[in-house]
């Protein structure tokens, strides 16, 4: 009778043997940066419907451009049936509207122009884009087939949202136009020069970083001469008009802005 | 203590038995399913007979691990490293036609093709993982030593057996030529790929893809 109960009990053992979990049917679907990359997430979705698709642990999404690489620690419980998968900075994470990330991802995870990004060894499940591609306004992502739209996140929970970044707000100038004048001549170049060597400060010294590599030195009096008198490149924007930095990033300041 | 022996024993042997059951559940179960499919196809020579290893046989034929021994198969090739094995998967897998993920694979999925975009392929009804998979599912696994031709039950991994009509890579039987001389590039491919294993297991993986080696940074052609 003991021999029969525990013969029973070792075969009962083979019955309750865990099927074996895919991981195949995992792909990059989403990403999202902003222009400094540290506000970026990494969704993912099961494709096909697919329920046992739990055995992601051990496995990773890596970068080829940043060389950056997340391995997941676990695998998954719950069906995976056409869920989601959320990587993201803490950044995104803070923000409102979005969704609990799953997995927290560094800052600059991939890169801002172009990047190859892969699941582990699946090849179906990569995602490439160009320079370019990637779009960095802080509202729309890119999708896997190359569509721009608006971000979409959601988690494995099922939680959606949508997050949106305000853009950097400063004072309003024309790049370029270190004198205030309203307009770019040589006058400019002699006024950042002035700065460098004979002490007059610039009123709006974000104004006399011609080439916009945020610092203001004599480089900038070299990219203005040369685009005045060697048709060298243009200042980048705000040029020629006023407005705004659109890259940020520049701890210059502007105090007496000549723009409205 | 004779009894507690007969205890041990019998736990031993019921665990033993586990690892051939789970395999065939898991086989009989759905997502996970085609090995079986084919197994079943096979004549009855081939069908596995009650000895220790069963599972084995069963493994080596429908491109399977065999747990009681420990041992990995595809095409009949043992595949030694587990991650390679993993990303192989080689057996069919059952899928729902309306939720492939993108157009190629829909078109692939009506034509018994393949899918460039995602690299399945389809056939018989179910979803491979690779284009080796692919291309073996188009053939039949069998043990060549039930032929009666002797050319044929030889030990080349890829040969053409004219008098049979027969054509083998590993162990899977073709009999269109086209398909086998495919089958044998990817094949050779495989091979190819096992011995980079040897090497470096994530080197082996990126080759068979096509991808990057996040160990040593070197990047495979796209196959």
């Amino acid at each position: 009778m003991i021999i029969r109960s525990l013969l029973a009990c070792a075969l009962s053992l083979c019955l309750v043997s865990p099927a074996v979990a895919g991981s195949h049917l995992w792909q990059i679907n989403e990403i999202f940066s902003s222009a400094d990359g540290t506000v970026q997430f990494i969704e993912m979705r099961e494709c096909c419907g697919a329920p046992s698709e739990t055995g992601i642990g051990g496995k990773w999404v890596l970068s080829d451009a940043t060389g950056m690489q997340f391995d997941f620690p676990a695998s998954l419980t719950g069906s995976t049936a056409n869920m989601h998968l959320l990587l993201a900075t803490a950044a995104f994470a803070a923000l409102p509207g979005a969704p609990t990330p799953d997995y927290i991802i560094p800052e600059n995870f991939f890169s801002l122009d172009a990047d190859t990004l892969d699941y582990w060894f699946y090849a179906g499940a990569t995602m490439t884009y160009t320079s370019g591609q990637l779009p960095l306004d802080g509202l729309n992502s890119l999708d896997r087939n190359g569509v721009v739209e608006v971000n979409s996140p959601t988690n494995f929970a099922g939680d959606s949202g949508s997050v949106t970044l305000t853009p950097p707000t400063g004072p309003e100038f024309i790049r370029g136009d270190a004198n205030q004048n309203g307009g770019i001549e040589i006058a400019d170049a002699v006024s950042i020069l002035d700065a460098l060597f004979g002490g007059v400060p610039l009123a709006c010294a974000l104004a006399g970083d011609s080439n916009d590599d945020n610092s203001a030195d004599i480089s900038d009096a070299i990219f203005e001469l040369t685009y005045l008198f060697v048709s060298g490149a243009a200042p980048p924007a705000p040029f020629p008009a006023c407005g705004e930095d659109p890259t940020g990033g520049s701890t210059l300041t502007c105090d007496t802005p000549a723009c409205p | 203590m004779k009894s507690l022996s007969l205890i041990a024993l019998l736990v031993v042997v019921g665990l033993l038995g586990c690892t051939e059951r789970a395999s065939t559940n898991e086989e009989a179960s759905g997502a996970n399913a085609p090995g079986a499919s084919l197994a079943s196809d096979l004549p009855a020579a081939d069908q596995p007979t009650a000895h220790a290893c069963d599972g084995c046989a069963l493994a080596r034929l429908s491109n399977r691990e065999c747990k009681t021994c420990g041992v990995r198969y595809v095409a009949g090739l043992e595949i030694p490293s587990e991650m390679l094995f993993e990303l192989l998967d080689a057996h069919g897998h059952t899928y729902n036609p309306s939720s492939l993920p993108c157009q190629g694979c829909r078109e692939a999925s009506a034509t018994n093709g393949l899918c460039a975009e995602h690299r399945w392929g389809f056939a018989k009804g179910q979803l491979y993982f690779s284009k080796l998979s692919y291309l073996l599912a188009q053939g039949k696994p069998q043990t060549r030593e039930t032929l009666p031709c002797t050319t044929c039950q030889g030990s080349d991994a890829t040969i053409w057996c004219d008098r049979c009509g027969h054509g083998w890579v590993g162990n899977v039987a073709f009999t269109d030529p086209v398909q086998h001389s495919q089958a044998i590039e990817e094949y050779e491919h495989l091979v190819a790929c096992v011995e980079t294993a040897a090497v470096c297991e994530k080197c082996a993986a990126a080759k068979f893809s096509g991808m990057k080696c996040p160990t040593c940074k070197t990047t495979y052609p796209r196959r």
